[in-house]
């Protein structure tokens, strides 16, 4: 593509006309109103607003970057990160398996999932692109800086991160075949992005409210601690199952690799109204290693005992019934 | 009679031995050298021996045994008719007219180019030749024309395009915009201090954001792989008969006996051609000191020393204008003094401008140093130079971008830095003017895969002395090309004009504007966002944000990023520490912003060789 900007205004544009119609004429099919991402920003919002300095209340807020779309975008924040979700994805893939690419973005149960969790969806696609630009990283070092930055930024979308940052860099010890310092070093700039933009609203909340803590422990500051309250449900909607047809098409002609992603999106587009803990989330990383052209079994041994923990984890604070 | 061979005629005096010659022969036979020239280079013969032998060979006279008497033969009306350029290119020193016909004096008599000039020139002038020795003839041409070369050197530029000459700081409508937007400030704090205030902030903080996206996507672009590439065979394969001269432009100015040493070494470790190396030590007339410790150090024979006569600017750029004259090469590169680059550097450079485009009017290598760890600063300017010339510097070469060039170690096409007219002797950062006046010219800029080695700076005084005047020079840059933007526009386009507004006006602005922030910062931070409060609210709370988090850790990251790429992963910690540096280079800025307005060419030399002398 000659003109990649215009590219991405074009392509912004038709996912943005289609996440609009789908959330002005679909909401009862998907449920949105029943999201506890949107109900979460559409609490915050108000309370922002009755602030002397809303842009304090976003600072302080975790994460801020998609309160702080919230906040602008009101209503329209699913649609606008959407919008923007979708189209900067198939910038990223743009000359990969273009075509499975595009039927797995467009894919209902995909746009489902950026209408009812936004921010999730936002997180989970840098944490996606970290992951991916990671395995692409060993000679490449805008894939590594890129990925870095996906982790990073992917802090300040979704605290469903934060679980994941002990895998990761255990992982990333694990599999560098280089000195001890080498490793290190690799964990260091992995992980440096996303501590810090994490920190953002710790250091904001304690400048400004004294504790820094205290956007993950009170509901209203915090994604993270409000979809924690959430009451799960396990129940599948046969209509979910139907959607997931797209993604035979992605997996036809995608090769293994985008059947892979593609089905790990499925996975985690059922699991949307559950994604914190995140159970999901592993998910991604394990197709991140799955996708690597080397056998790394450390790395697997590691992913696996944490999703396992992190499934004990999540199962033992929402137990059925 | 069949004219005697120069190696029988050396080995007939006993000047030379007989494996010197077969040695000699048997290196002129791989490299394609002349064998008098291979000869003086290994220290075999005196050049002024070699010039009688080659006399007695050719059947001519050498001119150079008494140079009292020579100096009363020129003719110095003569002189008048020559132009010295043409002097130097060709090669030769015209003597005197003799009964009608011109003598000439030379170090090469066989040279067709040279015939064909004066037969144009000159025509139907018998040329009579004597033989002299290139130093005597670059002597002759310094003797007799220093003033002009001194005269080009220093006004050349200012006189051909005053536009682009740093001579003026500020010309009088940009007097005019600096008073108004002071006057607008004054009133604005007098008439209404919070919102002028505010809007300042505003204004800084919308400018530092957008410094953060511009730096960020160079160094980005600058973060993927060579772009040209040069291999080891390509290396392997270039056959040294056919490598061009190379000019090497060496400054020299109050360096200590230790550090010339170590340059000398570096020349000698060059893998390139002695006999095709030009060296140039350019050294101020009025510094005896160097000038004894450059003998003292006994450099080969390819090394030339060019005394510049006393004048003003004493600068760099002036002393080098000086020496450009004198330059027999293709192409040339100029190093400091405690250089050292990578052996096959000058042989990559000439596979460079061999597979690039002639656009490409000049390579710049990246610096580094050889003592990072000596101390903190040292560690911290590694990790600066490693980003500014890895990442940055690449990434403006990928995005098409002006690249201001480092102080060193940048190649030029001799005829191409000729036409641009050499570096602007006012300006103190002259490399980073002449990289952007090149742009705006309709030149481009590479980057060579190969690095000098230098000395950090250990001291900080010295460091404060060296960045502010970067950052001076970076600011008259900044100036200059900002008088007629545009012209800027129209020949570099919106992106071109970018980069001098963020890239070359916006590191020093930028400098001097993030201590006063950083104050601010602190003095939000002790009063918990209390104190100025109704100056961060609202988006610029939002976008101070950002540029604390995001643009600082960018900063951060990029050179943590810039030594893990060159395997330098224990100073990886140190990048943490990279706001107290930029905090160092914010008072060098206003240092810097001082000696614009009072001593804007001045300037301020860096000591070097404390490593050496500190080490065992």
């Amino acid at each position: 593509m000659r003109r990649p900007w215009a590219g991405f205004i074009a392509l912004s544009g038709t996912t943005t006309a289609i996440l609009l119609a789908l959330q002005r004429f679909a909401q009862d099919t998907f449920a949105l109103q029943n999201s506890p991402e949107l109900r979460f920003f559409s609490l915050r919002i108000p309370t922002l607003l009755a602030l002397p300095d809303p842009a304090r209340g976003i600072i302080t807020t975790t994460p801020c970057l998609t309160t702080l779309f919230a906040f602008l975008f009101r209503d329209f924040f699913p649609v606008v990160a959407g919008g923007l979700t979708v189209s900067g994805g198939l910038c990223a893939l743009r000359g990969r398996k273009f075509i499975a690419s595009v039927l797995l973005f467009f894919s209902l149960p995909f746009l489902a999932l950026v209408l009812s969790s936004p921010a999730f969806t936002m997180g989970a696609l840098f944490l996606a692109f970290g992951f991916s630009g990671l395995q692409r990283a060993e000679d490449d070092h805008t894939a590594r800086f890129l990925g870095n930055l996906a982790l990073g930024l992917s802090a300040l979308c979704h605290p469903v991160g934060f679980w994941l940052l002990p895998i990761f860099a255990l992982c990333t010890v694990l599999s560098v075949e280089a000195s001890w310092l080498r490793r290190g070093t690799h964990v260091i700039l992995a992980l440096s992005p996303f501590l810090l933009f994490g920190g953002m609203s710790l250091f904001f909340g304690w400048v400004y409210g004294g504790y820094p803590l205290l956007p993950f422990l009170d509901p209203a500051l915090s994604l993270g601690a409000f979809l924690a309250l959430e009451k799960p449900s396990f129940a599948l909607q046969p209509s979910e199952v139907l959607l997931a047809a797209p993604f035979l098409g992605a997996l036809l002609s995608g090769g293994l690799s985008q059947a892979v992603f593609a089905l790990g999106m499925l996975g985690v587009a059922f699991l949307r109204p559950y994604l914190f803990p995140p159970s999901g989330v592993p998910v991604l990383f394990g197709l991140a290693l799955l996708l690597s052209k080397k056998d790394r079994p450390g790395e697997w041994l590691v992913f696996l005992a944490f999703f396992l923990l992190g499934l004990g984890l999540f199962l033992a604070r929402f137990p059925s019934g | 009679m069949k004219r005697k061979l120069l190696g029988e005629l050396l080995l007939e005096r006993g000047i030379i031995r007989e494996e010197d010659l077969e040695e000699a022969l048997r290196f002129q036979k791989e490299t394609g050298g002349l064998l008098g020239e291979i000869l003086v280079l290994r220290g075999l013969v005196h050049p002024m021996e070699l010039y009688e032998v080659l006399a007695e060979q050719g059947n001519l006279l050498y001119a150079g045994r008494d140079l009292e008497e020579l100096l009363q033969s020129i003719d110095r009306t003569l002189l008048e008719r020559f132009d010295p350029q043409d002097l130097l290119r060709f090669a030769f020193f015209p003597r005197r007219l003799n009964q009608g016909a011109l003598e000439i004096l030379t170090p090469f008599p066989e040279n067709p180019h040279r015939d064909r000039w004066l037969e144009e020139n000159f025509p139907k002038t018998a040329i009579h030749m004597a033989l002299i020795t290139p130093y005597e003839l670059d002597w002759l041409l310094h003797f007799f024309f220093k003033e002009r070369f001194l005269k080009e050197a220093t006004a050349g530029l200012f006189f051909r395009a005053p536009e682009e000459s740093a001579a003026r700081v500020l010309v009088p409508w940009q007097w005019g915009v600096l008073s108004g937007i002071l006057f607008a400030l004054l009133f604005g704090v007098f008439l209404a201090p919070q919102t002028t205030l505010k809007v300042l902030f505003a204004l800084v903080n919308l400018a530092f954001f957008a410094q953060v996206l511009f730096k960020l996507l160079v160094g980005l672009a600058g973060s993927s792989r060579e772009s040209l590439a040069i291999s080891k065979e390509e290396l392997e394969s270039l056959d040294p008969r056919k490598l061009p001269v190379y000019t090497v432009l060496l400054p020299l100015h109050r360096e200590p006996p230790e550090v010339i040493e170590q340059l000398t070494s570096a020349i000698r470790a060059l893998d390139y051609p002695q006999e095709k190396l030009d060296i140039l030590f350019l050294i101020e007339e009025d510094d005896p000191e160097t000038l004894r410790a450059c003998k003292a150090a006994h450099p080969p024979y390819n090394v030339r020393f060019i005394l510049i006569p006393r004048g003003f600017p004493k600068t760099k750029p002036r002393a080098c204008n000086f020496g450009l004259a004198f330059a027999r090469g293709e192409y040339l590169t100029i190093y400091d003094a405690e250089d050292i680059p990578e052996k096959d550097q000058l042989k990559k450079a000439v596979l460079a401008f061999r597979k690039l485009p002639k656009e490409y009017v000049c390579l710049q290598a990246a610096l580094n140093f050889y003592n990072a760890t000596q101390n903190l600063l040292t560690r911290l300017f590694t990790l600066e130079y490693s980003f500014w010339f890895d990442y940055l510097l690449p990434g403006l070469s990928r995005l098409r971008l002006p690249i201001p060039l480092g102080g060193t170690s940048n190649h030029f096409r001799v005829e191409a830095l000729r036409k641009l007219g050499g570096w602007d002797p006012f300006n103190v950062t002259e490399d980073a003017d002449l990289g952007m006046r090149a742009h705006y010219r309709g030149y481009r800029v590479g980057i060579l895969p190969s690095t000098t080695f230098e000395e950090a700076t250990s001291h900080l005084k010295n460091w404060i002395r060296q960045r502010s005047r970067w950052l001076k020079g970076y600011l008259q840059t900044f100036l200059v090309h900002n008088r007629r933007p545009l012209h800027v526009l129209k020949t570099s386009g919106f992106r071109g004009w970018l980069t001098l507004q963020l890239f070359i006006g916006g590191t020093p602005l930028g400098y001097a504007a993030s201590v006063v922030l950083w104050g601010v910062f602190f003095a939000w931070l002790f009063s918990r966002g209390k104190l100025l409060e109704p100056y961060f609210s609202g988006p610029i709370l939002c976008i101070g944000a950002m540029n604390l988090f995001v643009g600082n850790f960018l900063g951060v990251y990029f050179s943590m990023f810039a030594v893990f790429r060159r395997n330098l992963d224990h100073l990886l910690p140190f990048a943490l520490l990279n706001p107290l540096y930029w905090a160092l280079a914010g008072i060098a800025a206003w240092k810097g912003i001082g000696q614009l307005l009072s001593r804007p060419f001045f300037w301020e030399k860096t000591v070097h060789g404390m490593f050496r002398r500190k080490g065992p």
